[in-house]
């Protein structure tokens, strides 16, 4: 393994009933790192990501090694993993805020008025803090959604297509400030994404994944790396 | 008018079938005004003879308001339901209710809506303040009692308890149907030697702490045994035949409240609860929670061990201090809807036949008020422990049943 | 339209009722004197006060019990991701038992020679019976208890319900990535949004509590009792003065309800307030999961507790003499089966009739209902509030207002007067199941029928109706099974005249626990039957693939 710190995912594969999602995946994240994953639709990126994160639905049979900062995470809890994740759906609490979403998040008794303060300055959304998610755009719910998971000090970060619902306008920007929230923050993250240009600005190794028949295959330039069995 | 009611049966059997969907609310509302404009039987003469009697009782349906407390007597009117159905066509329907009370208060407001034919109450089983109460308001059908055959076997000459309800004159409108007295029963497990006075019954109480208690009044058994202890000791110059006059009435329930002061701390949850009926208290005993029930029969608490509710430690007994006995009637609503049905049901409870079967104590164990022919006609196996009335008290005048009722409750019950 | 009128207007009619009668207006029985004589007399009862006090006290207690408790098991169930399905089968099974079952069960489980306490006296060695009140403790707690052991099922369908409906998985995903537990992340998170779909489902219970006779009867102190009781007393008296007593008593009920809310609504507030306050703290840990797992757990013991009243009732019908302390009879006799079985045939007939009746007037009526007020939304909006309204609205209340109009009409005692009772409170749950499956419905397949030249009543015979079908038969059961169990509205619009399993059981129970048990056990018996039937026909439909 490059880095004790970094996210390590070993041999996972996932079943639901007598259907193969995928086999034997295995991959690195390093500190800081931005690893995307690219595949067509259906194979199964939302069930790696549940089960990187453990809150994977009872009837999927999932199987492999998780290691995250020297642990093996894959026997805990979700809620004890540092696992953040953000969903494709945004999963705002509606009954919140922006800054009650932000504030259930956000550890520690100290400080919280500023430290929100300057969590929704990071993500411009100042102006909205006291509306309700379901008044808010699209953009504006990914950011609170991104920066809610951070604000929980995650040691690892997933993101499930967190641009696709996006208008082509706004999603540049989103990436742009996604990507800088993220690499500020040093820990290894994962994009699960269907859109190749997602992959390129996030300026990191990228996996591709083929069908491999009935289930997906590591496919692309040998960017699956570390852990030489 | 023939057709109104025809038409009126035809859809009450099957109007929810009939007819389309949108027109239904429609046709609810007609048919609701349509029914309760419907005449009733046309009325049956006072002076129809027994034959037309019978013969236009044939088809009706009699709703009788009894008390429906002890299942062993609403089987009992089951199985005479049953048989007058098969022998005179009449389809008899108990309505169990909790306290006749609640019947008459169903004809006091059938009267009040000016509704003097077509009643919902055909038969009522009734005495005391009941009868005393829609009598005097004229709401009871009769003379009737001396026109049903079966009353020709009645002593009623002889024997004033058939023409007496407390201490009111019948005057023929009401039928004697049974009667009976005070009776208590002891688990002699838990209580030991059964009290034979009231006196007595108060120091067992004492002695027992919580288990005894009685039928919260007014539930009939309840009021009986308050008039029971009120009557043993009273003193002997109160006239218990006419109304009371607050002087009176205070003479005579002073020594009950002091006898009930000084019992309630030692009963069944000290007295602050009572149970609602004497089948009630029955249960009471059954389950052990206290050891001295009583019941306005005879024979219940032998019947409840022969079905296996009460165990065979039970034992019956009155007290010797006195015991109180009354009768209990039948009676016709004036705005009975099927009048010449209640008569034939009434004819065939006061036959021999359903007397008799009454009186078994394995059925319901009421006394008859037919005078039988010698020991040959009662049922032969009377248990020998059924206990008999010891010096029998009369009942009061029914004012006084209300007034102690009511003080009761300003007493204890609120 | 008329028939909107008609169901509508009944629960206008019936409320209204009690207003000119509760100022001495009762022409039908021929009082026409009015002023506040019977505000007076209503005043001047004994102990009238507490009466009023208890009926408030035992409902928001209730309520607020069955409430937690529903919620704590909803939460267990969903964050165990698998028992769900089990607990919607008990829950169901929970809220069909009508409630004098239910509160049989519980009066000879909780009595001093009752079940627990024979269980103790084994344990700890005392063998009379120790003297405590229960059921019929002054304070209410045996009807609490009764109460909440029928509500907790209630609610918790109910929110079962609301859960399906809700992305409530991601979000208790979100929170547990978060670092909150399953038991702290459906407290904060689920359950705010659960609780605004259940909400009115609160209100309801509440309003029933206020209302609740029969259980009030069985388990009520019969001594000072509440306010619901009162009014069946007076609706017996035979002074007709009490029927004007009793209006006025109808009114207070009414009044006692919208005091219930807003205690309520004052405690939904609080209990909002402070959760919102832990969720803001950002604290992983607290009382809260504690609080939820406690109170499922008593939830998981109360359904027992319900289980187990039953059936040992149930068995009681079999038993011989069964004194205390024992556990099981000295013996075991057919006596009650055998001698009394021709006395449960004609109530067991009336209800299933009863109930054949009302569910199919309820359905169609809620049917033809549904399609006039297709192209008239506010007129179905004013359906809507008035039909809740009859849930809001105490039953005595509306129960006695109606047998006003009744009295008046002079068709109470009858069969009609009964179905037109039930049908106040089987329609409206008709009607919500049919609206809510009408608006799940595609519409698409209905423009493409009529573009392609269907006629109206075609369409709806052809696409609609098939669309409709599964859950028009689950409407169907559940009038069914709402009209099995109610008592008060039988005993009134039916003078007593027309006995059912709930009428006469709650007659005859007290005399022999026996009996009770026997009737308790087809009380029981006849809404589970018509529970599996109505699983059965959508397993039937589902087959077919149609889903409901």
């Amino acid at each position: 393994m490059t880095d004790t710190n970094g996210l390590h995912v070993w041999r996972a594969k996932a079943r639901v009933g007598t259907r193969l999602l995928y086999d034997n995946i295995s991959f690195d994240v390093d500190p800081g790192e931005i690893l995307s994953i690219v595949g067509y639709s259906g194979w199964g990126k939302s069930t790696l990501l549940r089960f990187i994160a453990g809150v994977l639905d009872p009837s999927v049979v999932a199987d492999g090694e998780i290691h995250l900062a020297g642990r093996r995470i894959d026997m805990l809890r979700p809620e004890s993993r540092a696992v953040g994740i953000v969903f494709q759906s945004a999963a705002l609490f509606p009954h919140m805020t922006v800054s009650e979403n932000l504030l259930f998040s956000l550890r520690g008794k100290s400080d919280r008025k500023d430290r929100l303060k300057s969590a929704l300055s990071e993500i411009g959304l100042e102006n909205v803090s006291d509306a309700y998610p379901a008044t808010l755009s699209g953009g504006e719910q990914a950011r609170v959604a991104l920066m809610r998971a951070l604000l929980a000090q995650p040691r690892a970060l997933l993101l499930d297509e967190p641009f696709s619902s996006l208008d082509a306008s706004l999603r540049g920007e989103v990436r742009r400030l996604t990507f800088d929230l993220v690499r500020s923050r040093a820990i290894p993250t994962l994009l699960v994404t269907h859109d190749t240009e997602d992959a390129n600005s996030a300026a990191g190794r990228v996996i591709h994944l083929a069908s491999g028949g009935d289930h997906s295959v590591v496919d692309g330039f040998g960017t699956v790396s570390g852990l030489a069995p | 008018m023939t057709s109104a009611k025809a038409l009126c049966s035809f859809l009450s059997k099957a109007w929810w079938l009939a007819g389309l969907p949108r027109a239904l609310p429609a046709a609810l509302l007609l048919l609701l005004a349509a029914c309760a404009d419907a005449p009733a039987e046309p009325p049956l003469a006072d002076e129809a003879s027994w034959g037309e009697v019978t013969a236009s009782a044939q088809g009706q349906t009699v709703y009788w308001y009894a008390w429906g407390g002890d299942p062993r007597i609403n089987a009992y009117i089951d199985w005479a339901a049953g048989e007058i159905d098969a022998r005179y066509g009449v389809e008899l329907r108990h309505v169990k209710v909790q306290d006749t009370a609640e019947a008459v208060s169903r004809l006091v407001a059938e009267d009040a809506a000016g509704r003097a034919q077509g009643g919902s109450i055909d038969l009522l089983w009734i005495n005391g303040e009941n009868f005393a109460a829609l009598k005097s308001a004229g709401l009871l059908y009769g003379p009737f009692l001396e026109r049903l055959p079966s009353a020709a076997a009645l002593d009623l000459a002889g024997d004033p308890g058939l023409t007496t309800d407390f201490a009111i004159d019948t005057e023929g409108y009401e039928a004697p149907w049974g009667r009976s007295y005070l009776t208590f029963a002891i688990d002699t497990r838990t209580g030991g030697q059964r009290p034979e006075s009231v006196a007595a019954l108060a120091r067992w109480a004492r002695a027992h702490s919580g288990l005894f208690t009685y039928p919260s009044p007014p539930d009939f058994a309840g009021t009986t045994f308050l008039k029971q202890v009120m009557l043993t000791l009273a003193p002997a110059t109160i006239d218990f035949a006419q109304p009371p006059d607050d002087a009176a009435f205070e003479q005579a329930t002073g020594p009950l409240f002091a006898y009930l002061d000084a019992l309630h701390p030692f009963l069944w949850r000290n007295g602050r609860a009572f149970p609602a009926s004497a089948p009630a208290q029955r249960q009471l005993l059954a389950d052990g929670e206290i050891a001295l029930t009583m019941a306005f029969n005879p024979t219940d608490a032998i019947s409840a061990i022969s079905r296996g509710q009460l165990s065979p430690t039970v034992e019956a007994f009155t007290l010797e201090s006195g015991t109180i006995a009354n009768s209990h009637f039948l009676a016709i609503p004036k705005n009975a809807s099927a009048r010449a049905g209640a008569l034939v049901v009434i004819d065939f409870l006061l036959s021999a036949e359903a007397q008799r079967r009454k009186a078994d104590p394995k059925i319901w164990g009421d006394g008859p008020v037919l005078a039988f022919a010698g020991e040959a006609a009662m049922p032969r196996d009377i248990p020998r422990d059924i206990p008999l009335p010891n010096p029998a008290f009369e009942e009061p005048h029914p004012a006084w049943t209300e007034r102690l009722e009511t003080a009761w409750m300003a007493r204890y019950g609120e | 339209m008329l028939l909107v009128i008609v169901a509508g207007g009944t629960i206008v009619i019936a409320l209204s009722a009690n207003l000119p009668a509760a100022f001495g207006y009762l022409p039908s029985l021929g009082l026409a004197e009015t002023g506040f004589e019977a505000f007076r007399d209503l005043v001047h009862t004994p102990k009238i006060g507490w009466s009023m006090m208890l009926s408030l006290w035992t409902a928001l207690a209730s309520t607020a019990l069955s409430y937690l408790l529903a919620m704590a098991l909803l939460g267990v169930v969903f964050a165990s991701r698998q028992y769900g399905g089990a607990a919607a089968v008990v829950g169901n099974a929970l809220l069909a038992v009508p409630h004098t079952a239910v509160a049989l069960a519980a009066a000879f489980l909780i009595a001093p020679s009752g079940l627990l306490t024979r269980l103790a006296s084994g344990i700890f060695g005392f063998d009379g019976p120790p003297s405590f009140s229960a059921p019929g403790d002054p304070a209410g707690f045996s009807l609490i208890l009764g109460l909440t052991l029928k509500e907790t099922p209630f609610l918790f369908v109910l929110g079962l319900t609301a859960l399906r409906s809700l992305a409530a998985r991601d979000l208790m995903d979100q929170a547990r990535s978060l670092g909150y537990s399953s038991y702290r992340s459906f407290v904060l998170v689920v359950a705010p949004l659960v609780h605004r779909q259940v909400k009115i489902g609160t209100f309801i219970v509440l309003a029933f509590g206020v209302g609740a006779t029969e259980q009030a009867l069985i388990l009520g102190p019969t001594i000072g009792p509440p306010l619901s009781v009162r009014l069946a007393e007076w609706f017996q008296d035979p002074d007709l003065a009490k029927r004007t007593t009793l209006a006025a008593g109808s009114l207070v009920l009414v009044g006692l309800v919208g005091a219930a809310l807003l205690a309520w609504q004052a405690m939904l507030w609080l209990a909002g307030v402070f959760l919102r306050r832990r969720a803001m703290s950002g604290q992983r840990k607290g009382i809260l999961e504690h609080g939820l797992f406690i109170g499922a757990w008593t939830g998981f013991g109360a359904a027992a507790f319900a289980i187990l009243g039953l059936a040992v009732l149930a068995f009681s019908s079999f038993a011989g003499p069964w004194r205390f302390p024992a556990l099981l009879p000295d013996s075991l006799s057919m006596s009650v089966w055998q001698s009394q079985a021709t006395l449960f045939a004609t109530p067991l007939a009336n209800t299933i009739v009863i109930a054949a009746i009302v569910s199919s007037v309820a359905l169609t009526s809620a049917l033809l209902a549904l399609e006039t007020t297709r192209t008239r939304p506010a007129l179905r909006t004013l359906l809507t509030i008035l039909l809740l309204g009859a849930l809001i609205i105490p039953e005595p209340s509306l129960v006695f207002g109606l047998s006003i109009v009744m009295i008046a009409l002079r068709v109470d005692a009858t069969i009609f007067a009964v179905v037109w009772a039930h049908l106040l409170f089987a329609l409206p749950y008709a009607w919500l199941l049919l609206t809510s499956a009408d608006r799940a419905i595609d519409p698409r397949p209905i423009f493409a029928a009529r573009t392609l030249g269907a006629g109206p009543l075609e369409t709806f015979l052809r696409i609609r109706l098939p669309l409709l079908a599964p859950a028009l038969l689950t409407a169907g059961f559940l009038a069914a099974i709402i009209s099995v169990g109610l008592y008060l509205p039988t005993l009134v619009a039916g003078a007593g005249r027309i006995g059912t399993l709930t009428t006469e059981g709650v007659a005859m129970a007290q005399g022999d626990r026996r009996v009770a048990g026997a009737f308790s056990l087809l009380l029981t018996l006849v809404p589970l039957l018509l529970l599996g039937l109505a699983a059965a026909t959508r397993r039937l439909f589902a087959n077919s693939g149609i889903t409901p």
